[in-house]
């Protein structure tokens, strides 16, 4: 077969996997070698694809064979679809050509599971091996973990990987018992933990030493299915925070169901991709990880699903007017955080200005404040920009205003680095 | 009331800058030669660009902080008509308040210069994405761009760093100048000088249709188009998006076919 067919063929089967991050590795580049992962500590988007999403690394799988069943995936067994698998060396080729063209950060690197889960595991370590080895390449390699595939294979992996990730697939035991048959959910969190602690290891080995060898430099992700399972966000981002929390996983990643495969009726039907609630998750994603919000604090047992009409933020402040207003001159960092249309930039330069003088509400726009939002929140000595604590009021005020602004692009999805 | 004239020069800037801090009266304008007006009630102020003064000040404020020396160079690379006040007031303003007020946003003078700022490195982020490199039939990686702001000598770090084994270079060409790395340094080039040798390397391919007629570079161009075709998902097709992130006048010089 072409290298372009297959190109093609495992383009498109790697194309529903979300993460794209190139970021958060100290790879530097070597004497005589190619490519520079340090240089890009947030990640470099080389180019938005058709769907909007950035292209940083070159995604591929290694093939689209697969011995498993997932009733969710486009690449299951029983699919009658077109079928490839790269050779070592083309794929090696291809990323490094691509890289030289500056088309591309690197290399993310998944695969269907031939034989077994360690013959897959080893196939993509041939990959990554040879590139790091014999082609000095020090761009950012991103391998997704085979679930099944044996500890050593995985910890040689880790040391020529930036970012390992192991997808979670579905946000829980009985979703994955439903649609994934074949994986068992300790093939996910068993490698998942173990990557975890050898980070760790290699990080705590590398404060003593510094020339001790690298091991996942970029962390941990994992990714899972939204929409194809019924689990309510409540449980989806409590289980998000125990990820971040115990096993310090990087990112989440979250991908709104698209039905590649029409009638299993183990599956929604007739849906079209739930890109709203995926907009939200990302966003609760954001509150959690930057924000210092807790995940019971976003979503709760009265209020499990997300609202989709108003950001994460927003709904949480209607919630807990009795927050509210802020000072903006008096209160501290944190609570500044907590105010819908208040970034994480904004709230520095609001810090760091008011140590000059007193603000006034009319300054806060320079700061990169939104006071479209802001404004039922905030207080500037004493006074309101619009004094009211009626929350159906607000709601009615904040989707009129989303409406004109953003008319017809209710799917606008998140930037993601 | 005074207009200062320098030659268009970070160096004359600064030369000028240096000389309006002393002036009692009130600066009008820090022009060129191009631009400048007489009007009736400033007079115009030659200003001879000194080279050493000029690098005396920069230390000077360097060493009162690096943020400060950054944020002027960026901003005079956005060649925006009326940067020059805008540094000029910058520096009055921290001569006057001393190195801190910098982080003050709410300060007319450093707010305006600091996103001026952000415009330019915003533009520099987005170029070590968008170049795209073509490799001639001599081997050089050749890509040429057409940035808003003169940025091209500040893609120098990172392009040398990552590419340290090929030799490359970048080329601004609605500015004519560019960068070239030849395996130990780069070096800055003007196309004014068009019999450079390391600008007739490239020369001998037009720069309009720099396209070699070499079957590998063909090969990966077409690999890459096919690629950024296949990674789509179609039910997910969202052009606004992608039009936000990468506006049509980047489109040119990109290998991929945007429009499809």
């Amino acid at each position: 077969m072409d290298i372009l067919d297959k190109l093609t063929i495992l383009a498109a089967a790697a194309k529903y996997d979300a993460s794209c991050a190139s970021s958060g590795s100290n790879r530097q580049n070597t004497p005589n070698g190619l490519g520079n992962a340090s240089e890009a500590p947030l990640g470099i988007c080389h180019s938005w694809a058709a769907d909007g999403r950035c292209i940083s690394l070159l995604k591929l799988l290694f093939t689209n064979y697969c011995i498993h069943d997932c009733v969710y995936c486009i690449n299951r067994r029983s699919n009658d679809i077109p079928r490839a698998a790269f050779t070592v060396n083309e794929l090696v080729d291809l990323t490094i050509n691509f890289y030289r063209r500056n088309y591309i950060e690197g290399l993310f690197l998944s695969s269907g599971v031939i034989k077994s889960p360690d013959y897959t595991m080893e196939l993509l370590l041939q990959v990554i091996k040879r590139l790091r080895i014999e082609h000095n390449f020090n761009g950012y390699i991103h391998v997704k973990v085979i679930p099944g595939a044996s500890r050593e294979l995985v910890k040689e992996v880790g040391c020529y990987a930036d970012r390992l990730s192991v997808n979670i697939e579905l946000p829980s035991e009985q979703g994955l018992k439903k649609l994934a048959p074949d994986k068992r959910k300790e093939d996910i969190l068993v490698p998942m933990a173990y990557i975890g602690n050898q980070i760790q290891a290699f990080q705590d080995e590398r404060k003593v030493l510094r020339s001790a060898p690298l091991f996942a430099p970029a962390g941990q992700s994992t990714q899972m299915i939204v929409g194809a399972s019924p689990e309510s966000d409540f449980q989806i981002l409590n289980m998000v925070e125990k990820l971040y929390q115990k096993v310090r996983l990087r990112r989440v990643y979250y991908s709104a169901y698209i039905p590649v495969n029409p009638n299993n009726p183990l599956l929604p039907t007739g849906i079209t991709p739930p890109l709203k609630r995926e907009n939200r998750l990302y966003q609760a994603d954001w509150l959690l990880r930057f924000y210092k919000f807790r995940a019971d604090e976003i979503v709760n047992s009265d209020h499990p699903f997300l609202d989709t009409e108003l950001d994460p933020k927003t709904s949480w402040a209607l919630r807990n007017f009795h927050h509210f207003p802020m000072d903006i001159n008096r209160v501290d960092y944190e609570h500044l955080l907590r105010i819908p249309g208040v970034g994480l930039q904004s709230a520095q330069r609001i810090v760091a200005a008011r140590r000059f003088s007193a603000l006034k509400l009319t300054d806060l726009p320079k700061f990169g404040v939104v006071l479209k939002r802001a404004r039922y929140f905030i207080t500037c000595n004493g006074q309101y920009l619009e004094k009211t604590d009626n929350d159906i009021y607000i709601r009615q005020k904040l989707l009129a205003e989303s409406t004109t602004h953003h008319e017809g692009s209710q799917l606008q999805q998140l930037t993601l680095f | 009331m005074r207009i200062y004239i320098y030659d268009g020069s970070f160096e004359g800037l600064l030369t000028a800058i240096k000389q309006c801090l002393t002036y009692n009266g009130e600066v009008s304008e820090i022009t060129t030669p191009e631009r400048y007006q007489p009007d009736l009630f400033s007079d115009g102020m030659e200003i001879k660009t000194i080279s050493e003064e000029a690098r005396k000040f920069y230390r000077q404020l360097e060493g009162l902080s690096k943020e400060i020396t950054a944020t002027i160079s960026y901003a005079f690379l956005s060649e925006q008509s009326g940067v020059e006040m805008l540094i000029y007031e910058y520096i009055k303003t921290v001569f006057r308040y001393g190195v801190e007020v910098i982080t003050n946003m709410n300060h007319p003078a450093i707010y305006k210069l600091y996103y001026l700022r952000r415009k330019v490195l915003f533009e520099i982020g987005r170029y070590h994405g968008f170049v795209r490199f073509q490799q001639l039939p001599n081997g050089i990686f050749y890509s040429p761009i057409e940035p808003d702001y003169n940025i091209v000598q500040f893609l120098a770090p990172h392009f040398s760093a990552r590419f340290a084994d090929q030799r490359w270079m970048i080329h601004d060409i609605r500015r004519g100048t560019g960068i070239f790395y030849d395996l130990t340094h780069c070096v800055y080039l003007s196309w004014v000088d068009r019999n450079h040798p390391l600008i007739r390397l490239v020369l001998e391919h037009p720069e309009e249709n720099a396209l070699p007629a070499n079957i590998m570079e063909l090969k990966y161009q077409r690999l890459w188009k096919d690629y950024f075709k296949a990674i789509a998902i179609q039910e997910r097709h969202n052009t606004k998006v992608q039009r936000q992130h990468m506006p049509r006048r980047y489109w040119k010089h990109l290998i991929e076919d945007v429009e499809v």
